[in-house]
Parts: C-alpha cells; sequence; structure tokens
C-alpha cells in the first residue's frame, strides 16, 4: 500500500493545472441543443491542439497513451478546474474509439478516430429498447442482409444526445433464428441517413437529452459492421472493458464539492425552527458529518478501484462496488439538500434551481448505465459467487 | 503512485497473524457446549500472549532501533484487522498503542510491552466529564489506556477503585466497571494526537475485520443453505442483502486504510480521513452483522452461529477508541483539507 506521487507524477500535475487554468471554457454548459453540441466539440478541439484528447488512447491512434495514474491526475485537475467532463463527446471518447482501436478496420479507424478526437464528430449509443433495458440480449431492432448492406427496422430507447450525433454504435440481430447474444451484430449508423427518426423524451427534471430513435428501412454499408456480423455482443463487450475506474473521479470529486456546498449552505439557511442557523440543528449536523464520510470513503473506493485496475489486464466485476455506491450516494446528496432548502425548494424559480434540478437528475444514476438491481446481482454472482438465480 | 491493495510482505502479515488465530483463537471457542453450557474463559493464557509477543505484534510499528519491526501503521491495522474477524481482545490493540507511547520515554516499559511480559487493557471512560469507566479484559493487564479524542493516558490498573465486574453484551470480554481514584496521574501522557489517532485507527481496522467476517459468513451460508431445492443465495433478497453488505465492507475498507496512509505520509487532511474511517467502518461493522443475523434466518438467531457475536463486537468496538464525540467534531468543524 502506498499513498504518494512522484515527482514526475508532481510535474505532471503542475503541467495538466497551468494548462486547465488558461484554456477551461469559461461560460456555463448548455443544456440542450445545438449550442451544447458546439460547446462540448469547441471544448474538445481545444484539447486536441492542446495535445489533451485521448488521453487514455494509444499514442499510434493519436491519444496521450497517459499512464493510468496520470490519467487519475488529469480527471483529478478537471474536477478541481470545473472542466467540462462527459457530455455529448463522452461515447465517442470512451466507448466508440475505443471499441473501433480494438475491433475496427484499419479504414474505420483512419475515418473515425481522428474525427473524434479532433472535435468534429458526436457519437451516441444504440443498445437498450423499449423492451429491452436491463435484459440487453434480448434486443429485436432487426437487420436484414441486402446485397452490400444492412436494412436496419426498429427502434431504440434511452440514447442521449441522438438529436445532437452524426454516428451512432448500434447494437442490432442479424439473425433472427439465434438465441440472444448470438446473432446480434455491432455497426457504425451514420445519424442522418434516410429513415432514420429521432424523438427528444422529455424528463422528469425537465432537462436531459434522451430520445427514441425509430429506424424503417435505414440502409447501413457492411462495411460498417465492426467485428463479425453476427458476433456484436463480444465486440460490445469489448466496450466494457476500457472502464479502469477512472471515470468515476469526475463524478466523486463533483459530489464532495456539492457536500461542501452545503455545508456552506447548513450555516446560512435558518433550521425548521427559524430561531438558529440549520447546522445546528443535530438531526442535520449528523446527516452532513455522514454524507461527508461518505464522501469522503467514495474517493477511497476510487483509488481502490484504480490499484486494482493496475494489476488486472480486463477490469474485473469489482467495479461494479464503487459505482452502486456513488449511484445511491448521489441520490441521498440531493435528497439531503432538498431537505435543508424547505419551503424554498417548493418553488422552482428560488435562488438555486440547480438544487432542485440535480436532485431529480440524480433519480437517473440508480437506472442508467446499469441498474442497481442489476448491479448487485452482478456484486452477488461474479464478486461474491453467490449462485445464479432467476431475475 | 496510489495502491490501496497490500503488498506481498502486507499479505504475509495478513496470512500469518490469521494463521495464528485460527489455530488457537477460532471463533468456535466462543460458541456453547453441546448441551447449551456457556463457553469457558474468554480470556488470552499467559502462554499465547508471548507466543503473539515472540511473533512481533506488538512492536511491528516500532522503529527497528528500539527493538521493533520498523513498520508502518497500517501492518499494524492489517494486524488490528484480523483481531476484528476473530473477536479478539481490544487488549491487543491497547497494548500496541502503548508501545508507541512508551517509545517516546520508558525505554524500560516499551521492552517489556514488546517482550510480552506487561499487557495494556482498555478504559473507556462512561461519558465526558465522568471518573466511572469501563475497563475491558483488565485481568493481567497492568495497566490501562485511556483514549480521549486526540489525548492518550496511561495509568496503573491500581489506580481504579471501587471496581466491581458487570455482566457484558459482548461475551467475548470481561467487562469491568470502576472510578479512577481522584487526583491520581498517568504514568505517561500524549496529548500531540499521534498516538489518539492511532488508537483511533486500530480501533476501525478492528471495527472493519467485523464487517468483512459478517459478509464472509452470510456468503458462505448462502452459498450451503438450500431451501426451495436451491441455495439460498440464488435468490435476489438474500444476494442484494450480500451486495450491500460487500459495498459497505469495501467502503470501510478503502476509507480506513487511506485514513491509514494519510497518517503514516503526515498529509494535512489525516485527522479528517481518520475521522471518516472511525464513522464509516463503525457503521459498516453495525450493520453487516445485523444483517448477517437476518441472512442465517432461525439459526442466526442462535448463540451456535457467529452472527451474534459481530454484531455485540461491533457495539463495544463502536464506544471505544475514545473518539466518538472527536470524530463527529472533526467531520463538522473544519473544511474539508484537499490533499
Amino acid at each position: 500500500m502506498q499513498l504518494s506521487h512522484t515527482p514526475e507524477e508532481e510535474r505532471f500535475r503542475d503541467e495538466v493545472r497551468g494548462w486547465l487554468r488558461a484554456n477551461v471554457p469559461r461560460g456555463k454548459r448548455p443544456r440542450t441543443g445545438a449550442a451544447l453540441r458546439e460547446y462540448d466539440l469547441e471544448w474538445q478541439r481545444r484539447q486536441y491542439e492542446g495535445g489533451w484528447a485521448g488521453i487514455s488512447w494509444p499514442r499510434e491512434y493519436g491519444g496521450c497513451g497517459l499512464p493510468l495514474m496520470q490519467q487519475v491526475i488529469w480527471y483529478e485537475e478537471c474536477a478541481e478546474a470545473h472542466a467540462p467532463v462527459g457530455g455529448s463527446t463522452f461515447v465517442g471518447l470512451s466507448h466508440a474509439g475505443p471499441t473501433l482501436i480494438v475491433r475496427g478496420t484499419e479504414e474505420q479507424k483512419r475515418f473515425h478516430l481522428p474525427k473524434i478526437l479532433k472535435g468534429e464528430a458526436v457519437w451516441c449509443q444504440g443498445f437498450s429498447e423499449p423492451n429491452a433495458g436491463s435484459d440487453l440480449a434480448s434486443l429485436k431492432t432487426q437487420a436484414r442482409i441486402e446485397g452490400d448492406h444492412l436494412v436496419v427496422n426498429g427502434s431504440k430507447i434511452w440514447t442521449s444526445y441522438a438529436a445532437l450525433a452524426d454516428w451512432q454504435e448500434l447494437l442490432v440481430r442479424t439473425d433472427p433464428g439465434a438465441q440472444r447474444h448470438k446473432g446480434l451484430t455491432w455497426v457504425i449508423c451514420d445519424m442522418q441517413a434516410p429513415g432514420i427518426r429521432v424523438r427528444k423524451i422529455p424528463t422528469m427534471s425537465g432537462t436531459g437529452n434522451l430520445c427514441q430513435v425509430f429506424y424503417d428501412d435505414v440502409r447501413i454499408p457492411l462495411a460498417n459492421v465492426v467485428g463479425e456480423v453476427n458476433g456484436g455482443w463480444d465486440v460490445s463487450m469489448t466496450t466494457l472493458g476500457f472502464e479502469r475506474g477512472t471515470a468515476f473521479i469526475a463524478h466523486q470529486i463533483h459530489l464532495a464539492a456539492t457536500i461542501e456546498k452545503l455545508y456552506g449552505m447548513a450555516h446560512e439557511i435558518r433550521a425548521a425552527d427559524g430561531c438558529r442557523p440549520a447546522i445546528e440543528d443535530g438531526a442535520v449536523a449528523g446527516q452532513l458529518l455522514k454524507l461527508r464520510a461518505e464522501v469522503a470513503a467514495l474517493r477511497a473506493m476510487t483509488y481502490l478501484s484504480v490499484s486494482r485496475s493496475m494489476c488486472q489486464a480486463v477490469p474485473g466485476p469489482e467495479g461494479n462496488i464503487v459505482a452502486l455506491c456513488y449511484a445511491e450516494l448521489s441520490k441521498r446528496v440531493y435528497a439531503f439538500a432538498v431537505e435543508l432548502l424547505g419551503n424554498e425548494g417548493l418553488e422552482t424559480h428560488a435562488e438555486n434551481p440547480d438544487w432542485l434540478t440535480d436532485y431529480l437528475d440524480a433519480f437517473k444514476n440508480t437506472i442508467a448505465g446499469g441498474t442497481s438491481e442489476i448491479r448487485r446481482n452482478v456484486i452477488g454472482e461474479r464478486v461474491l459467487g453467490l449462485p445464479r438465480g432467476g431475475r | 503512485m496510489i495502491d490501496l491493495l497490500p503488498s506481498e510482505e502486507q499479505q504475509q502479515i495478513i496470512d500469518s497473524v490469521a494463521g495464528f488465530l485460527a489455530a488457537k483463537l477460532p471463533l468456535s471457542r466462543l460458541r456453547p457446549g453441546s448441551s447449551g453450557e456457556r463457553p469457558g474463559d474468554p480470556g488470552i493464557s499467559a502462554g499465547l500472549w508471548r507466543d503473539m509477543a515472540g511473533l512481533g505484534w506488538f512492536g511491528l510499528g516500532i522503529p527497528e532501533e528500539r527493538g521493533g519491526a520498523g513498520l508502518t501503521v497500517i501492518a499494524e491495522m492489517l494486524l488490528a484487522r484480523e483481531l476484528g474477524r476473530y473477536a479478539i481482545s481490544p487488549s491487543i490493540a491497547a497494548t500496541i498503542a502503548t508501545s508507541h507511547l512508551a517509545a517516546r520515554g520508558d525505554r524500560d516499559l516499551l521492552a517489556k510491552l514488546m517482550a510480552g511480559e506487561q499487557r495494556v487493557a482498555v478504559a473507556s471512560r462512561l461519558h465526558a466529564g465522568s471518573d466511572e469507566y469501563h475497563l475491558i479484559d483488565p485481568r493481567d493487564a497492568g495497566c490501562c489506556l485511556v483514549a480521549d479524542g486526540a489525548e492518550v493516558r496511561l495509568y496503573l490498573t491500581d489506580a481504579f477503585e471501587e471496581v466491581r465486574v458487570v455482566d457484558s453484551l459482548d461475551g467475548a470480554i470481561v467487562l469491568e466497571r470502576a472510578r479512577l481514584a481522584p487526583h491520581v496521574r498517568p504514568l505517561l501522557r500524549d496529548a500531540g494526537g499521534d498516538v489518539g489517532h492511532r488508537v483511533s485507527l486500530l480501533n476501525s481496522a478492528q471495527l472493519l475485520g467485523v464487517a468483512e467476517a459478517a459478509l464472509q459468513e452470510s456468503v458462505n451460508y448462502g452459498k450451503a443453505r438450500e431451501q426451495f431445492g436451491q441455495a439460498i443465495g440464488s435468490f435476489q433478497a438474500i444476494k442484494h442483502r450480500c451486495a450491500d453488505m460487500a459495498l459497505r465492507a469495501e467502503a470501510a475498507y478503502a476509507q480506513v486504510f487511506f485514513a491509514g496512509l494519510s497518517q503514516a505520509g503526515d498529509r494535512p487532511d489525516a485527522v479528517y480521513q481518520i475521522a471518516a474511517a472511525r464513522v464509516i467502518s463503525a457503521e459498516a461493522a453495525l450493520a453487516n452483522s445485523r444483517s448477517s443475523i437476518q441472512v442465517h434466518g432461525g439459526m442466526g438467531f442462535t448463540a451456535e452461529c457467529d452472527a451474534h457475536v459481530f454484531l455485540k463486537r461491533a457495539h463495544l468496538l463502536g464506544q471505544l477508541g475514545g473518539d466518538r464525540c472527536w470524530a463527529r467534531a472533526a467531520l463538522l468543524s473544519r473544511k474539508t483539507p484537499v490533499a
């Protein structure tokens, strides 16, 4: 066990900090629309020009090829500098790009990878369907082969940024006779292709970029298939192999900063009895100190994930533990914020509208990207070794 | 470089301690006899205590020039974690902490502690300002260690008066209640925080061990016990309970050792991290041991199952370390230091 940084790592941190200070976009990130796309791509272009695009990508594909510890430092400094992380460039940089690097053809790599790094293309994900959520392998969006094209019919859902995206990583069923995981194909879909219709899905928080995508005889060249036809499940699993525990650093630091805001708020806001600051209410203080301890532990868990990643060729199922912890904890943090706001929390035009948006938005954290229930199954079966059972 | 996994050398410490405890002080020592009679004396014999000293337990973190192994607090915490798993007397952690107190000036005492010739018991003040204390396993202990937040004080056991044995919730220890004689001066005292923080870290590590052991026994039972024709661990009702226990154990492991590394590296946020470790590990030990009883069903309610041992040990350790109020204050009073 150790906790220290080498002089080289410290120099790297200084370099990153200096660059971010000069280059992080100043304006607030738009919540939706073309303005959001432009904001995210502009930030990506800035990183590319500064030599910071694709920090985890291998150098031969234009990335920085940073060692894991330097990636950690990069994300920590991004969070400290309030740099945008994720957003509409996330799927391209963290899913599609790395998948193409491992499984794509030379032509696919040559065409797509530079566009992702340079901030010229937005990608979205087309995995979930209205009737295939947690049970992804039951997906039914069908693609039949006609000459040198796939012809796609069906629908994908929960696709963030579909209305803003140029490309989609699309998982379709090419062999309707095959069972579940077999008979699926991973294909690059041009979001401007005829026959694609995008419907925005309003969310409970009033924000978000969730969409449903409909495919009506959409023709995709077979040359866009990544990996083998009917080998798509395997390709989609390689995507998961890139998750090294670094993704949570930004979330965890943001949550820590949120707690500190609440700590400040608890000194300013009156307690429910109106006679003293909220922090002097024992119940408020008790919740606050517990949340502070839990956020501290989340950070330590992130470091534990990274420690494991350094000695594993492929990330293990333990990553689900920190993911579950973040999801559940973030909901509790925002619920506490709304409780602290008291009656003010009923007004969306109050001074802190972000608290309410963040509170409502946090409900997705235990659903998106694997529900807490599915994560508990994976932890139970693959980490603890309990027998598989009915779902 | 950040690495929260045990090194090879640290894994050897874990294996050595766990092997010793499994052979000499297994949890089965606390189970009632076949006809329901209460288990025998839970104390650690003089011979076993000397064996522990022979293994170097009381000098792991003492510098080599003073006869110790020269390791960091992490090594001591790895030992303490195993003590938690086997519900071993808190006297061992108290003796380890006292070695550090003695290393600052009382060479004679240090030598005795490391040789296993002097035991130290925990004396836990009932509440701030009180002169009443709980003494835990004070028999055979010449001294008692009091931890009050960052301050620790070592008294002769004789300094306590009106001593009476009381029935203990945790049957694996002997609990006494006593008054500290007025105006008695401690043998040794440290208010600098270093030893006090070590006491807290060792306590948190024991709580971590309890949380992990309760999880492990639940998982084992979930695999072995069958109902409705299948292992109960295949049911989500049990599986998800175990997953939540794994989450609490992992959070406690990560935070406890992160805090230990912060202390060892003398980092500016060490106190805050130690306080967080205390809160997280205490919660994990209590919640996991409670959950473990439910997973074991009717067996979990019996004294023949170890689940109750973990619950009671979680309650005991939750009162020790002298740092409940201190940890709360540390987590509320200061801005989180960035490190």
